[in-house]
């Protein structure tokens, strides 16, 4: 049941967008954010969305899965646009009672949902793209400058790497809990939320216990491996900036100075 | 009329993302009253998908499953009934356990069906003697337990609930010797005495040869056989090319009538290996 979120998973593959490298791809992204936020007129907001969906195009994943990852955030996108309607100064169009719509709260409803949406597009685009460990092996090399103000970074990372790599772990060990105790007849999908509630003890229980067992496990597996810490281990694998990365950085950075000029010249015909 | 009907079943997980995955394909199978079944392929050829169709855990993405001629998803909100009737023990059944005690952990299975005080009594009672489990040990916390009392009493607590089918999912896997025999020959007796249809999912050749009614054969979600056990291993060339082999004592027998001719070669266990030996000295 739970093998039906998409958000945050990764899908393995071998596209342009794949074989970016994660340092990389975490700033691109990054930047992408900024430039959602920085649009502030329709026409830069439909370019970035443009490139979004391009980029969206390039990872050969089906735009289905993208959509279904936002399937749980919809609704927040639904109540926010609807707020938004309402909820500004401006020209009335409309009037419904104590009710009104103006053009303004059209607009304001228009750039919070798409904004909303981009916002979930770019997030997915980088986990779906980027396995857990090149996550976190591109932000433990981007927050490593941290170093000098104290903050130990490698085990900030590491703890993250532990963290993303227990999710599915985690998630399937409920689905086989909550299987197991269905067929000891456990009723989990009717009765009031106090019945619901307690129709999960019979689940945090064995998660509990199972997940102390892992945490032990992974801490003696660990030490045997001589782990202790980062102090002068280096990695594997050496990531190298190519051609692509290159391309793909100037296509970003292209857009955020687009959308800076755009941004200008509707300020400067507003004025 | 068929205890279990099994129709056209095509079971696809994640179906519709790309990491969608067809695990069983076009299944059709009929299962009677009091039958002792083996399912056997090798890992990942859809065994526990299929056992947990069995037990209304999965819905089928195709086809139908028929309990009693009756459809098990006709009625989705009376699925828990379905249940009751088709026990199952899923694989490391030790991890399920989450009560303060023994007896409540096994209570929780016959208190869903919402059965009374001391009818849950008896329950216990009896599912404890089948197991082989010390009384001393229901009112100690489950995990102070070691393993193999742990999932004896995992075991427990699926058949207190008294289900007219059980599935096991792998239950002998890390059991020592003794125990993986005394719980074999116990669902042996539970099927047996009481008339009940046991499937059990096994990697052990040697007990679903010595077990079985009749044994279903899966490779890669296609049902390959369902056939009596001796059949099933005489085609060992088919089952080689999934990933199986026979009983052990079958292939020392097969390598023995090579230099002893008259030797059958449908020895299946130990006992009958034994068996047709003396009869050959004896009849030298
Ligand atoms: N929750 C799941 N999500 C996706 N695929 C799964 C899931 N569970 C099992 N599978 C896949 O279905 C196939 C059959 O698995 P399973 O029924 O567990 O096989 P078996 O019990 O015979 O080892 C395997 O290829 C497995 O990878
Ligand atoms: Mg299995």
């Amino acid at each position: 049941m739970l093998n039906n979120i998409t958000l945050g998973r990764f899908f393995p593959g071998s596209s342009f967008i794949h074989r970016l490298d994660p340092r990389v791809k975490v700033l691109l992204m990054i930047v992408l954010l900024l430039n959602i936020f920085l649009s502030t007129n329709y026409l830069s907001l439909f370019i970035v969305f443009f490139v979004v969906i391009l980029f969206i195009m390039l990872t050969k994943i089906s735009l289905k899965t993208y959509f279904k990852s936002m399937k749980f955030i919809l609704f927040v996108v639904l109540f926010t646009g609807i707020l938004n309607i309402f909820y500004a100064k401006g020209t009335t169009i409309f009037r419904l009672g104590t009710f009104s719509i103006t053009d303004e709260g059209i607009n304001n409803s228009i750039f919070v949902s798409m904004r909303l949406i981009m916002l979930i597009l770019v997030s997915s685009l980088l986990t779906f793209t980027t396995s857990p460990t090149n996550l976190t092996y591109a932000i433990e090399r981007l927050i490593r400058p941290l170093n000098k103000f104290k903050i130990k970074t490698h085990e900030l990372a590491m703890m993250m790497t532990i963290a993303l790599r227990f999710i599915p772990t985690l998630l399937e060990e409920i689905d086989k809990i909550i299987d197991a105790q269905k067929a000891r007849g456990a009723d989990m999908e009717t009765g009031n939320i106090l019945n619901r509630i307690k129709a999960f003890v019979p689940v945090l229980v064995p998660l509990f216990v199972s997940s102390f067992r892992r945490a032990y496990d992974l801490a003696l597996a660990m030490e045997c491996r001589c782990y202790n810490g980062g102090e002068g281990r280096t990695s594997m694998r050496i990531l190298h900036i190519c051609r692509n990365d290159i391309f793909a950085i100037l296509v970003v950075l292209g857009l955020f100075v687009l959308v800076l000029i755009i941004n200008n010249l509707f300020l400067a015909v507003s004025l | 009329m068929a205890k279990l009907e099994i129709k056209n079943l095509t079971y696809i997980y994640s179906e519709g993302t790309p990491a969608a995955k067809k695990a069983l394909n076009n299944i059709n199978l009929r299962i009677k009253q009091n039958e002792f079944i083996g399912l056997i392929g090798r890992t990942g050829s859809g065994k526990s998908t299929l056992a947990k169709h069995l037990n209304a855990l999965l819905k089928p993405t195709e086809g139908k499953i028929l309990l009693d001629g009756e459809d098990f998803w006709h009625k989705p909100k009376k699925i828990r009934n379905v249940r009751f009737k088709v026990g199952m023990v899923f694989q490391y059944p030790e991890h399920q356990l989450f009560e303060e005690t023994v007896y409540k952990d096994i209570a929780f299975g016959p208190s869903n069906m919402g059965l009374l005080e001391d009818e849950i009594e008896k329950k216990i009672h009896m599912a404890c003697e089948f197991i082989n489990l010390d009384f001393n040990l229901l009112y100690k916390s489950p995990f102070e337990l070691s393993g193999g009392e742990k999932r004896k009493v995992a075991i427990a607590g699926v058949i207190a609930m008294d289900p007219e089918i059980l599935i096991l999912d792998e239950p002998t896997a890390g059991l020592d010797p003794k125990s993986r025999e005394q719980l074999l020959c116990q669902l042996h007796y539970y099927y047996k005495s009481r008339e009940k249809t046991v499937i059990l999912i096994s990697h052990n050749m040697d007990d679903i040869a010595k077990y079985s009614d009749r044994i279903i054969v899966l490779d890669d979600g296609n049902l390959i056989m369902f056939d009596s056990p001796k059949r099933v291993f005489s085609q060992i060339d088919l089952l080689k090319s999934v990933g199986l082999e026979p009983p052990q004592i079958t292939s020392v027998m097969r390598s023995l009538l090579e230099v002893v001719p008259g030797l059958s070669d449908e020895i299946l266990t130990v006992d009958e290996a034994v068996e047709a030996l003396l009869n050959f000295v004896k009849n030298r």
